[in-house]
Protein backbone atom coordinates (compact mmCIF):
# COMPACT_ATOMS: atom_id res chain seq x y z
CA UNK A 1 0.00 0.00 0.00
CA UNK A 2 3.39 2.30 0.52
CA UNK A 3 3.62 2.73 -2.92
CA UNK A 4 0.63 5.15 -3.47
CA UNK A 5 2.68 7.05 -1.10
CA UNK A 6 5.53 7.16 -3.61
CA UNK A 7 3.45 7.43 -6.64
CA UNK A 8 1.73 10.44 -5.76
CA UNK A 9 5.28 11.97 -4.26
CA UNK A 10 6.88 10.93 -7.66
CA UNK A 11 4.52 12.12 -9.54
CA UNK A 12 3.77 15.97 -7.70
CA UNK A 13 7.38 16.11 -8.15
CA UNK A 14 8.43 15.67 -11.53
CA UNK A 15 4.90 17.31 -12.58
CA UNK A 16 6.18 20.64 -10.85
CA UNK A 17 9.89 20.42 -12.13
CA UNK A 18 8.45 19.65 -15.75
CA UNK A 19 5.55 22.35 -15.64
CA UNK A 20 8.21 24.93 -14.30
CA UNK A 21 11.27 24.10 -16.33
CA UNK A 22 8.67 24.52 -19.24
CA UNK A 23 6.70 27.76 -17.68
CA UNK A 24 10.53 29.39 -17.89
CA UNK A 25 11.53 27.85 -21.64
CA UNK A 26 8.19 29.77 -22.99
CA UNK A 27 8.20 32.57 -21.20
CA UNK A 28 12.11 33.15 -22.69
CA UNK A 29 11.13 32.53 -25.60
CA UNK A 30 8.24 35.47 -25.19
CA UNK A 31 10.89 37.62 -23.79
CA UNK A 32 13.45 37.15 -26.44
CA UNK A 33 11.06 38.07 -28.78
CA UNK A 34 9.85 40.96 -27.51
CA UNK A 35 13.61 42.61 -26.71
CA UNK A 36 15.69 43.80 -29.77
CA UNK A 37 18.77 41.87 -30.70
CA UNK A 38 21.31 44.59 -29.64
CA UNK A 39 20.10 44.71 -26.11
CA UNK A 40 20.21 41.17 -25.70
CA UNK A 41 23.45 40.77 -24.25
CA UNK A 42 23.48 38.86 -21.05
CA UNK A 43 26.41 39.70 -18.01
CA UNK A 44 27.23 42.92 -18.67
CA UNK B 1 4.94 45.01 -28.97
CA UNK B 2 6.60 44.62 -32.61
CA UNK B 3 5.76 48.35 -32.87
CA UNK B 4 8.27 49.30 -30.47
CA UNK B 5 10.51 46.72 -31.75
CA UNK B 6 10.60 48.82 -35.06
CA UNK B 7 10.58 52.15 -33.60
CA UNK B 8 12.75 51.65 -31.47
CA UNK B 9 15.29 50.05 -33.65
CA UNK B 10 14.40 53.06 -36.23
CA UNK B 11 15.30 56.13 -33.54
CA UNK B 12 18.10 54.27 -32.53
CA UNK B 13 19.43 54.10 -36.37
CA UNK B 14 18.49 57.82 -37.09
CA UNK B 15 19.80 59.07 -33.48
CA UNK B 16 23.10 57.49 -33.65
CA UNK B 17 22.24 54.43 -31.37
CA UNK B 18 21.19 56.34 -28.23
CA UNK B 19 18.46 54.04 -27.57
CA UNK B 20 20.93 50.86 -26.92
CA UNK B 21 21.76 49.96 -23.57
CA UNK B 22 25.12 48.93 -23.91
CA UNK B 23 26.43 50.48 -26.92
CA UNK B 24 29.70 48.00 -26.92
CA UNK B 25 26.88 44.67 -26.90
CA UNK B 26 27.38 42.70 -29.11
CA UNK B 27 24.91 39.65 -30.80
CA UNK B 28 25.50 37.51 -28.19
CA UNK B 29 23.29 34.87 -29.13
CA UNK B 30 22.76 36.03 -32.46
CA UNK B 31 19.41 36.03 -33.99
CA UNK B 32 18.60 33.35 -31.13
CA UNK B 33 14.59 33.53 -29.87
CA UNK B 34 14.87 31.68 -26.85
CA UNK B 35 16.78 32.40 -23.26
CA UNK B 36 18.68 29.13 -24.47
CA UNK B 37 22.43 28.87 -25.42
CA UNK B 38 24.77 25.81 -25.54
CA UNK B 39 25.23 25.95 -22.19
CA UNK B 40 21.76 25.67 -21.23
CA UNK B 41 21.54 22.76 -23.98
CA UNK B 42 24.06 20.62 -22.65
CA UNK B 43 22.62 20.97 -19.00
CA UNK B 44 19.08 20.04 -19.99
CA UNK B 45 20.15 17.24 -22.50
CA UNK B 46 22.84 15.89 -19.07
CA UNK B 47 19.56 16.11 -16.86
CA UNK B 48 17.55 14.09 -19.53
CA UNK B 49 20.55 11.69 -19.60
CA UNK B 50 20.18 11.31 -15.91
CA UNK B 51 16.03 11.26 -15.71
CA UNK B 52 15.42 8.19 -17.57
CA UNK B 53 18.07 5.71 -15.75
CA UNK B 54 16.70 7.27 -12.68
CA UNK B 55 13.33 6.70 -12.88
CA UNK B 56 14.51 2.77 -13.98
CA UNK B 57 16.47 2.51 -11.02
CA UNK B 58 14.88 4.22 -8.59
CA UNK B 59 10.94 3.19 -9.22
CA UNK B 60 12.31 -0.53 -10.32
CA UNK B 61 15.60 -1.85 -9.89
CA UNK B 62 16.48 -0.62 -6.30
CA UNK B 63 14.07 -3.75 -4.34
CA UNK B 64 11.95 -1.88 -1.18
CA UNK B 65 13.83 -1.14 1.42
CA UNK B 66 14.32 -3.80 3.89
CA UNK B 67 13.43 -1.69 6.69
CA UNK B 68 11.27 1.22 5.64
CA UNK B 69 9.66 -0.42 2.12
CA UNK B 70 8.49 1.25 -0.75
CA UNK B 71 8.19 4.62 0.61
CA UNK B 72 12.15 4.93 1.60
CA UNK B 73 11.69 5.20 -2.16
CA UNK B 74 10.84 9.10 -1.35
CA UNK B 75 14.50 10.04 0.30
CA UNK B 76 15.42 9.53 -3.48
CA UNK B 77 13.81 12.95 -4.26
CA UNK B 78 13.57 14.67 -0.87
CA UNK B 79 17.59 14.19 -0.15
CA UNK B 80 18.40 15.79 -3.76
CA UNK B 81 15.51 18.57 -3.09
CA UNK B 82 17.30 19.47 -0.04
CA UNK B 83 20.48 19.50 -1.60
CA UNK B 84 19.19 22.31 -4.53
CA UNK B 85 17.49 23.96 -1.82
CA UNK B 86 20.03 24.32 0.64
CA UNK B 87 22.95 25.66 -2.53
CA UNK B 88 20.08 27.82 -4.01
CA UNK B 89 19.55 30.04 -1.01
CA UNK B 90 23.46 29.88 -0.18
CA UNK B 91 23.88 31.41 -3.28
CA UNK B 92 21.43 33.72 -2.68
CA UNK B 93 22.91 35.05 0.30
CA UNK B 94 26.53 35.01 -1.78
CA UNK B 95 24.45 37.09 -4.52
CA UNK B 96 23.06 39.52 -1.73
CA UNK B 97 26.29 40.24 -0.12
CA UNK B 98 28.45 40.52 -3.57
CA UNK B 99 25.61 43.30 -4.78
CA UNK B 100 26.18 45.07 -1.97
CA UNK B 101 29.48 45.50 -2.25
CA UNK B 102 29.59 45.61 -6.12
CA UNK B 103 26.25 47.19 -7.39
CA UNK B 104 26.40 45.29 -10.45
CA UNK B 105 22.72 43.87 -12.38
CA UNK B 106 24.48 40.65 -12.45
CA UNK B 107 24.45 39.79 -8.81
CA UNK B 108 20.82 41.28 -8.08
CA UNK B 109 19.47 38.92 -10.72
CA UNK B 110 20.84 36.01 -9.92
CA UNK B 111 19.63 36.54 -6.95
CA UNK B 112 16.14 36.83 -7.59
CA UNK B 113 16.91 33.46 -9.66
CA UNK B 114 18.43 31.57 -6.95
CA UNK B 115 15.82 32.50 -4.63
CA UNK B 116 12.80 31.91 -6.88
CA UNK B 117 14.51 28.11 -7.60
CA UNK B 118 15.21 27.64 -3.82
CA UNK B 119 11.88 28.26 -2.88
CA UNK B 120 9.76 25.92 -5.36
CA UNK B 121 12.60 23.34 -4.26
CA UNK B 122 12.07 23.95 -0.80
CA UNK B 123 8.19 23.54 -1.57
CA UNK B 124 9.27 20.08 -3.17
CA UNK B 125 11.30 19.29 0.23
CA UNK B 126 8.54 19.90 2.24
CA UNK B 127 6.56 17.99 0.53
CA UNK B 128 8.46 14.99 -0.17
CA UNK B 129 9.58 14.92 3.26
CA UNK B 130 5.83 14.68 4.10
CA UNK B 131 4.92 12.62 1.63
CA UNK B 132 7.75 10.20 3.31
CA UNK B 133 6.59 10.53 6.90
CA UNK B 134 3.48 9.40 6.51
CA UNK B 135 4.07 5.86 5.94
CA UNK B 136 7.23 6.13 7.83
CA UNK B 137 6.74 7.35 10.83
CA UNK B 138 2.93 7.71 11.04
CA UNK B 139 1.79 11.13 10.70
CA UNK B 140 2.20 14.19 7.52
CA UNK B 141 4.01 16.38 10.30
CA UNK B 142 6.12 16.48 13.34
CA UNK B 143 7.10 19.52 15.30
CA UNK B 144 11.09 18.94 15.27
CA UNK B 145 13.84 20.90 14.56
CA UNK B 146 14.84 20.47 11.36
CA UNK B 147 10.93 19.63 9.39
CA UNK B 148 10.11 23.53 11.85
CA UNK B 149 12.86 25.42 10.42
CA UNK B 150 12.77 24.55 7.16
CA UNK B 151 9.11 25.53 7.17
CA UNK B 152 9.96 28.75 8.44
CA UNK B 153 13.09 29.32 5.97
CA UNK B 154 9.97 28.73 3.40
CA UNK B 155 8.27 31.29 4.25
CA UNK B 156 11.09 33.60 4.65
CA UNK B 157 11.93 33.22 1.29
CA UNK B 158 8.13 33.96 -0.26
CA UNK B 159 8.97 37.38 1.74
CA UNK B 160 12.15 37.92 -0.17
CA UNK B 161 10.42 37.13 -3.41
CA UNK B 162 7.51 39.42 -2.46
CA UNK B 163 9.96 42.23 -1.48
CA UNK B 164 11.91 41.91 -5.00
CA UNK B 165 8.31 42.77 -6.59
CA UNK B 166 7.78 46.00 -4.52
CA UNK B 167 6.41 49.05 -6.10
CA UNK B 168 9.53 51.10 -5.04
CA UNK B 169 12.43 52.29 -7.52
CA UNK B 170 14.38 49.65 -8.56
CA UNK B 171 17.80 50.47 -7.10
CA UNK B 172 16.31 50.47 -3.61
CA UNK B 173 14.26 47.72 -4.07
CA UNK B 174 17.54 45.71 -5.12
CA UNK B 175 19.14 46.83 -2.22
CA UNK B 176 16.40 45.90 0.09
CA UNK B 177 16.28 42.83 -1.55
CA UNK B 178 20.08 42.35 -0.64
CA UNK B 179 20.02 43.32 2.59
CA UNK B 180 16.72 41.16 3.62
CA UNK B 181 18.48 38.03 1.92
CA UNK B 182 21.67 38.38 4.14
CA UNK B 183 19.00 39.16 7.37
CA UNK B 184 16.98 36.15 6.56
CA UNK B 185 19.95 34.00 6.34
CA UNK B 186 21.01 34.86 9.78
CA UNK B 187 17.46 34.55 11.03
CA UNK B 188 16.91 31.20 9.50
CA UNK B 189 20.11 30.46 11.73
CA UNK B 190 18.84 31.67 14.62
CA UNK B 191 15.36 29.99 14.24
CA UNK B 192 16.57 26.40 13.34
CA UNK B 193 19.13 26.55 16.79
CA UNK B 194 16.29 27.98 19.00
CA UNK B 195 13.58 25.25 18.04
CA UNK B 196 16.96 23.06 18.47
CA UNK B 197 17.52 23.98 22.06
CA UNK B 198 13.59 23.89 22.72
CA UNK B 199 13.50 20.25 21.31
CA UNK B 200 16.24 19.26 22.63
CA UNK B 201 14.94 19.78 26.08
CA UNK B 202 12.05 17.76 25.70
CA UNK B 203 13.03 14.79 23.13
CA UNK B 204 15.51 13.54 21.39
CA UNK B 205 15.46 13.84 17.75
CA UNK B 206 12.59 11.84 16.50
CA UNK B 207 13.08 12.43 12.51
CA UNK B 208 16.37 11.48 10.67
CA UNK B 209 15.43 11.14 7.49
CA UNK B 210 19.54 10.35 6.86
CA UNK B 211 19.06 7.45 9.39
CA UNK B 212 18.42 5.55 6.14
CA UNK B 213 21.28 2.67 5.52
CA UNK B 214 22.17 3.70 2.06
CA UNK B 215 23.95 1.24 0.28
CA UNK B 216 24.16 -0.83 -3.16
CA UNK B 217 21.12 0.19 -5.69
CA UNK B 218 20.05 2.35 -3.61
CA UNK B 219 23.03 4.33 -3.26
CA UNK B 220 23.15 4.53 -7.16
CA UNK B 221 19.61 5.64 -7.45
CA UNK B 222 20.12 8.66 -4.97
CA UNK B 223 23.38 9.66 -7.14
CA UNK B 224 21.63 9.56 -10.07
CA UNK B 225 18.79 11.62 -8.52
CA UNK B 226 21.47 13.88 -6.94
CA UNK B 227 22.46 14.34 -10.82
CA UNK B 228 19.38 14.72 -12.45
CA UNK B 229 17.99 17.45 -9.79
CA UNK B 230 21.67 19.64 -9.29
CA UNK B 231 21.51 19.66 -13.09
CA UNK B 232 17.88 20.77 -13.49
CA UNK B 233 18.21 22.96 -10.97
CA UNK B 234 21.18 24.79 -13.01
CA UNK B 235 19.49 24.68 -15.81
CA UNK B 236 16.05 27.08 -14.32
CA UNK B 237 19.03 29.28 -12.38
CA UNK B 238 20.60 30.52 -15.55
CA UNK B 239 16.96 30.32 -17.68
CA UNK B 240 15.37 32.67 -14.40
CA UNK B 241 18.39 34.58 -14.95
CA UNK B 242 18.34 35.22 -18.18
CA UNK B 243 14.47 35.86 -17.96
CA UNK B 244 14.99 38.21 -15.31
CA UNK B 245 17.98 39.89 -17.25
CA UNK B 246 15.15 40.41 -20.60
CA UNK B 247 12.60 41.71 -18.13
CA UNK B 248 14.69 44.19 -16.96
CA UNK B 249 15.82 44.98 -20.14
CA UNK B 250 12.18 45.26 -21.43
CA UNK B 251 11.46 47.86 -18.43
CA UNK B 252 14.20 49.89 -19.90
CA UNK B 253 13.30 50.20 -23.09
CA UNK B 254 9.73 51.14 -22.28
CA UNK B 255 10.80 53.61 -19.70
CA UNK B 256 13.08 55.50 -22.85
CA UNK B 257 9.45 55.04 -24.85
CA UNK B 258 7.69 57.09 -22.57
CA UNK B 259 10.30 59.25 -22.22
CA UNK B 260 10.20 60.08 -26.16
CA UNK B 261 6.83 59.76 -26.15
CA UNK B 262 6.77 62.58 -23.52
CA UNK B 263 9.54 64.92 -24.74
CA UNK B 264 7.73 64.46 -28.59
CA UNK B 265 4.55 65.95 -26.70
CA UNK B 266 6.42 68.81 -25.15
CA UNK B 267 8.18 69.22 -28.53
CA UNK B 268 4.31 69.65 -30.51
CA UNK B 269 3.58 71.51 -27.90
CA UNK B 270 6.12 73.94 -27.90
CA UNK B 271 5.75 74.04 -31.92
CA UNK B 272 2.40 75.35 -31.83
CA UNK B 273 2.69 77.82 -29.30
CA UNK B 274 5.28 79.37 -31.66
CA UNK B 275 3.28 79.37 -34.76
CA UNK B 276 1.05 81.10 -32.42
CA UNK B 277 -1.71 78.98 -32.30
CA UNK B 278 -5.11 79.73 -31.29
CA UNK B 279 -6.05 76.68 -29.72
CA UNK C 1 23.93 59.27 18.83
CA UNK C 2 21.69 58.00 21.76
CA UNK C 3 20.77 62.06 22.21
CA UNK C 4 19.10 61.81 18.75
CA UNK C 5 17.61 58.57 19.04
CA UNK C 6 15.81 59.64 22.59
CA UNK C 7 15.15 62.64 20.74
CA UNK C 8 12.87 60.55 17.95
CA UNK C 9 11.66 58.51 20.37
CA UNK C 10 10.04 61.53 22.10
CA UNK C 11 8.38 62.57 19.06
CA UNK C 12 6.67 59.85 18.42
CA UNK C 13 6.05 59.27 22.14
CA UNK C 14 4.45 62.60 22.21
CA UNK C 15 2.20 62.09 19.03
CA UNK C 16 0.98 58.93 20.47
CA UNK C 17 0.28 61.15 23.66
CA UNK C 18 -1.91 63.35 22.14
CA UNK C 19 -3.50 60.95 19.09
CA UNK C 20 -3.91 58.25 21.52
CA UNK C 21 -4.10 55.42 18.45
CA UNK C 22 -2.16 52.68 20.71
CA UNK C 23 -4.11 53.08 23.60
CA UNK C 24 -7.01 53.49 22.16
CA UNK C 25 -7.05 51.14 19.40
CA UNK C 26 -4.57 48.78 19.67
CA UNK C 27 -4.94 48.14 23.28
CA UNK C 28 -8.67 46.90 22.61
CA UNK C 29 -8.02 44.63 19.91
CA UNK C 30 -5.11 43.20 21.93
CA UNK C 31 -7.75 42.87 24.69
CA UNK C 32 -10.07 41.15 21.88
CA UNK C 33 -7.65 38.57 20.72
CA UNK C 34 -7.39 37.70 24.82
CA UNK C 35 -10.97 37.33 24.94
CA UNK C 36 -11.69 35.53 21.05
CA UNK C 37 -9.03 32.76 22.03
CA UNK C 38 -11.06 32.39 25.07
CA UNK C 39 -13.67 31.44 22.95
CA UNK C 40 -11.96 29.40 19.95
CA UNK C 41 -10.72 27.01 22.83
CA UNK C 42 -12.40 25.14 24.82
CA UNK C 43 -11.28 25.14 28.18
CA UNK C 44 -13.39 21.62 29.73
CA UNK C 45 -10.29 19.74 29.73
CA UNK C 46 -7.84 19.19 32.15
CA UNK C 47 -4.49 18.90 31.13
CA UNK C 48 -2.93 15.64 33.17
CA UNK C 49 -0.12 16.38 35.11
CA UNK C 50 0.17 20.13 35.96
CA UNK C 51 -1.86 20.66 38.85
CA UNK C 52 -5.66 20.70 37.55
CA UNK C 53 -5.33 23.55 34.71
CA UNK C 54 -7.65 23.66 32.02
CA UNK C 55 -6.39 23.72 28.22
CA UNK C 56 -6.87 27.39 28.24
CA UNK C 57 -4.98 27.73 31.15
CA UNK C 58 -1.99 25.92 29.92
CA UNK C 59 -1.60 27.92 26.55
CA UNK C 60 -2.15 30.86 28.08
CA UNK C 61 1.54 31.97 28.11
CA UNK C 62 1.69 31.17 24.25
CA UNK C 63 -2.18 33.38 23.83
CA UNK C 64 -0.51 36.12 25.77
CA UNK C 65 2.13 36.93 23.06
CA UNK C 66 0.50 35.79 19.86
CA UNK C 67 -1.90 38.89 21.28
CA UNK C 68 0.89 40.66 21.93
CA UNK C 69 2.83 39.89 18.07
CA UNK C 70 -0.16 40.60 16.14
CA UNK C 71 -0.63 44.17 17.88
CA UNK C 72 2.67 45.05 17.08
CA UNK C 73 2.23 44.35 13.51
CA UNK C 74 -0.26 47.66 14.27
CA UNK C 75 1.90 49.50 16.17
CA UNK C 76 5.16 49.18 14.14
CA UNK C 77 2.69 49.84 10.93
CA UNK C 78 1.70 53.06 13.00
CA UNK C 79 4.77 54.00 13.98
CA UNK C 80 6.43 54.50 10.29
CA UNK C 81 2.91 55.86 8.70
CA UNK C 82 3.67 58.96 10.66
CA UNK C 83 6.69 59.45 8.82
CA UNK C 84 4.77 58.60 5.40
CA UNK C 85 3.62 62.76 4.90
CA UNK C 86 5.86 65.45 3.81
CA UNK C 87 8.74 62.63 3.77
CA UNK C 88 9.68 63.47 7.27
CA UNK C 89 12.34 59.86 6.90
CA UNK C 90 14.09 62.07 4.38
CA UNK C 91 13.59 65.22 6.16
CA UNK C 92 15.04 63.61 8.98
CA UNK C 93 18.04 62.24 6.94
CA UNK C 94 19.12 65.65 5.50
CA UNK C 95 18.81 67.04 8.98
CA UNK C 96 21.90 65.11 9.25
CA UNK C 97 20.73 62.45 12.20
CA UNK C 98 22.26 59.10 11.58
CA UNK C 99 20.23 56.01 10.40
CA UNK C 100 21.14 54.14 13.11
CA UNK C 101 19.48 56.78 15.47
CA UNK C 102 16.31 56.94 13.69
CA UNK C 103 16.46 53.25 13.75
CA UNK C 104 17.36 52.99 18.09
CA UNK C 105 14.53 56.00 18.37
CA UNK C 106 11.22 54.57 16.27
CA UNK C 107 12.56 51.23 17.87
CA UNK C 108 12.84 52.68 21.42
CA UNK C 109 9.36 54.31 21.09
CA UNK C 110 7.80 51.06 19.79
CA UNK C 111 9.17 49.39 22.66
CA UNK C 112 8.03 51.79 25.50
CA UNK C 113 4.00 51.61 23.67
CA UNK C 114 4.83 47.87 23.84
CA UNK C 115 5.82 47.76 27.28
CA UNK C 116 2.74 49.75 28.61
CA UNK C 117 0.03 47.31 26.27
CA UNK C 118 1.68 44.10 27.86
CA UNK C 119 1.31 45.22 30.76
CA UNK C 120 -2.29 46.03 30.26
CA UNK C 121 -2.97 42.66 28.10
CA UNK C 122 -1.21 40.49 30.79
CA UNK C 123 -2.80 42.01 33.94
CA UNK C 124 -6.08 41.30 31.78
CA UNK C 125 -4.41 37.45 30.76
CA UNK C 126 -3.73 36.84 34.25
CA UNK C 127 -7.48 37.45 35.27
CA UNK C 128 -9.42 35.62 32.55
CA UNK C 129 -7.06 32.96 32.69
CA UNK C 130 -6.66 32.14 35.97
CA UNK C 131 -2.81 32.77 35.81
CA UNK C 132 -0.90 33.11 38.84
CA UNK C 133 2.69 34.28 38.73
CA UNK C 134 5.58 32.69 40.82
CA UNK C 135 8.12 34.15 39.60
CA UNK C 136 7.84 37.58 38.97
CA UNK C 137 11.25 38.72 37.88
CA UNK C 138 11.47 36.19 35.33
CA UNK C 139 8.30 36.99 34.01
CA UNK C 140 9.84 41.18 34.05
CA UNK C 141 13.11 39.94 32.40
CA UNK C 142 10.60 38.26 29.72
CA UNK C 143 8.55 40.78 28.89
CA UNK C 144 11.38 43.41 28.61
CA UNK C 145 13.78 41.37 26.25
CA UNK C 146 10.90 40.40 24.28
CA UNK C 147 9.70 43.58 23.80
CA UNK C 148 12.95 44.70 22.32
CA UNK C 149 13.44 41.51 20.33
CA UNK C 150 9.70 42.25 18.74
CA UNK C 151 10.44 46.10 18.32
CA UNK C 152 13.63 46.25 17.07
CA UNK C 153 13.23 43.38 14.23
CA UNK C 154 9.79 44.87 13.58
CA UNK C 155 11.30 48.43 13.32
CA UNK C 156 13.84 47.09 10.74
CA UNK C 157 11.38 45.33 8.69
CA UNK C 158 9.12 48.17 8.87
CA UNK C 159 12.54 49.96 6.83
CA UNK C 160 12.39 47.50 3.99
CA UNK C 161 9.05 48.03 3.30
CA UNK C 162 8.66 51.48 3.65
CA UNK C 163 7.70 53.49 0.56
CA UNK C 164 5.90 50.48 -0.76
CA UNK C 165 1.79 50.43 -1.89
CA UNK C 166 1.60 46.65 0.20
CA UNK C 167 3.46 47.55 3.00
CA UNK C 168 0.32 46.81 5.09
CA UNK C 169 0.77 42.94 3.82
CA UNK C 170 4.89 42.51 3.46
CA UNK C 171 5.34 43.39 7.22
CA UNK C 172 3.40 40.56 8.88
CA UNK C 173 4.82 38.15 6.51
CA UNK C 174 8.49 39.32 6.93
CA UNK C 175 8.52 40.02 10.35
CA UNK C 176 6.27 36.59 11.66
CA UNK C 177 8.84 34.05 10.71
CA UNK C 178 11.89 35.82 12.49
CA UNK C 179 9.67 36.19 15.66
CA UNK C 180 9.15 32.71 15.55
CA UNK C 181 11.94 31.88 17.74
CA UNK C 182 11.27 34.82 19.67
CA UNK C 183 7.59 33.46 20.71
CA UNK C 184 8.71 30.16 21.04
CA UNK C 185 11.08 31.00 23.58
CA UNK C 186 9.10 33.92 25.46
CA UNK C 187 6.44 31.91 25.47
CA UNK C 188 8.84 29.00 27.06
CA UNK C 189 9.71 31.54 29.35
CA UNK C 190 6.67 32.94 30.68
CA UNK C 191 4.97 29.38 31.05
CA UNK C 192 8.21 28.81 33.35
CA UNK C 193 7.38 31.82 35.50
CA UNK C 194 4.09 30.85 35.94
CA UNK C 195 3.94 27.21 36.31
CA UNK C 196 7.66 25.79 37.45
CA UNK C 197 8.66 26.64 40.75
CA UNK C 198 12.65 26.39 39.84
CA UNK C 199 15.68 28.08 38.07
CA UNK C 200 15.01 26.92 34.38
CA UNK C 201 13.20 30.11 33.03
CA UNK C 202 16.09 32.07 33.31
CA UNK C 203 18.38 29.77 30.40
CA UNK C 204 14.93 31.11 28.13
CA UNK C 205 15.68 34.41 29.47
CA UNK C 206 19.11 35.41 28.89
CA UNK C 207 18.91 33.59 24.79
CA UNK C 208 16.03 36.40 24.53
CA UNK C 209 18.26 39.18 25.69
CA UNK C 210 21.01 37.56 23.06
CA UNK C 211 18.66 37.98 20.34
CA UNK C 212 17.45 41.01 21.37
CA UNK C 213 21.16 42.48 21.13
CA UNK C 214 21.30 40.37 17.82
CA UNK C 215 18.22 42.18 16.43
CA UNK C 216 19.40 45.57 17.32
CA UNK C 217 22.72 45.14 15.88
CA UNK C 218 21.30 43.88 12.79
CA UNK C 219 19.08 47.12 12.62
CA UNK C 220 21.49 49.72 13.06
CA UNK C 221 24.06 48.17 11.08
CA UNK C 222 21.56 47.84 7.90
CA UNK C 223 18.99 50.74 8.59
CA UNK C 224 21.27 53.43 6.51
CA UNK C 225 21.49 51.09 3.25
CA UNK C 226 17.84 50.72 3.74
CA UNK C 227 16.76 54.19 4.26
CA UNK C 228 18.91 55.15 1.13
CA UNK C 229 17.48 57.11 -1.81
CA UNK C 230 13.98 55.80 -0.92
Amino acid sequence: MNWVYTIVGYSVTFAVVIFYTGWLMFRGRGLSKKVPVENRRYLD
Amino acid sequence: MTDLKSIVSDVDNISGGVLSVDHRSQEFFGENQTTGSKVTKVIGFLAFLALVPFIFFALFVAGPHTEQGEAARLLFIHLPAVAVTYLSFFGTLVSSIMYLKNRTKFWDLLGGATAEVGVIFCALLLFSGSIWGKPTWGTYWQWDPRLTSTAVLFVMFVGYLAVRKMDIAQEARSRRAAVLGIISFLNVIIVHYSIDWWRGLHQGRTFDSTEVKIEGWYLFSLALGMSFFLLIGTFMVIHKFRILWLEHQLADLDLQFALMERRSEVNDLQDSIELGDKT
Amino acid sequence: MIRDALLIARKDLRIELSSKIIFGQVLPFSLLVLILFGLAISSDFVVAGSENRTVLEQVAPGLFWLSIVFSSLFAITRSFSLEDKNGNLDALRMAGIDPASIFLGKALAITILMAFLEIVVGALAAVIYRSSILDIEILAATLAAATFCISMAGTLYAGVTAGSKSKDTLLPLLLLPTMAPVLLIATRSTEAALFVEDQTGWGWTILLTVLAFLYTGMGMLTFGSLMEES
